[in-house]
């Protein structure tokens, strides 16, 4: 399994569980109420062993794998995918003070908040990165192969 | 604005290589190569000498610019 673990899938597999994160904790803003804390939390540990272990399978089959992983490809692409993030980052946190200006209100940062923009931040760049991946090479597998 | 064009694919073709065999011999991913032939990325300096040097010609002959019309 670690030999055939590519970066992509590490990708895929971190934006899953970062999509799934994300959403558990909206879960629990919107319907705390409703849902016992303990299923919530049992979910956030879910994603979050789901989160590292994706990581540390992929460094195993960077190790392990004699194929090329990481080419001047990925680092374009990663790149790319970090400026846009950073573009997006600088935009909403531009916004939110804006906000917060107009309203007279202020931002109470917790470190529940701080790790959920931190989750977003890798979901954005890792979202991105699979976008560019696979916006060329669509047909990457079709192409005739002698 | 003239276009990166390149002949990498006839040169694999001649040569019997597969786009993996290819990249492992310059030591990128199938995926790059994919978008080598297709003038979907441009490669840096380095990769086109590795490549032009897999198939024994020089950089110019293997790609070269061409006017969009």
């Amino acid at each position: 399994m670690l030999n055939e673990l590519s970066y992509n899938r590490m990708k895929w597999y971190r934006f899953t569980a970062s999509i799934f994160l994300i959403c558990v904790y909206i879960l629990d803003f919107a319907a705390k109420p409703y849902l016992p804390k303990t299923l919530l939390n049992s979910l956030v540990i879910i994603a979050l062993i789901f989160y590292i272990v994706s990581i540390f399978l992929f460094i195993g089959g960077q190790k392990k794998s004699k194929k090329v992983i990481l080419d001047e490809l990925t680092k374009h692409n990663e790149a790319k995918a970090a400026q846009f993030t950073y573009l997006l980052l600088t935009f909403a946190v531009f916004l939110g003070i804006l906000l917060t200006r107009l309203t007279d209100k202020n931002i109470t940062l917790s470190y529940e908040v701080l790790f959920c923009v931190l989750i977003a931040i890798s979901a954005v760049n890792d979202g991105y990165y699979l976008y560019l991946e696979g916006r060329g090479g669509q047909d990457a597998d079709t192409d005739d192969e002698d | 604005m003239p276009t990166l064009t390149t002949k990498i694919k006839e040169y694999r073709q001649k040569a019997g290589l597969k786009q993996e065999d290819l990249g492992e011999m310059v030591g990128v991913r199938r995926e790059t190569i994919f978008r080598l032939e297709k003038g979907l990325y441009n490669p840096s300096l380095k990769l086109a000498m590795d490549i032009a040097k897999v198939f024994g010609v020089t950089i110019e002959e293997l790609f070269s610019f061409e006017d969009e019309k």
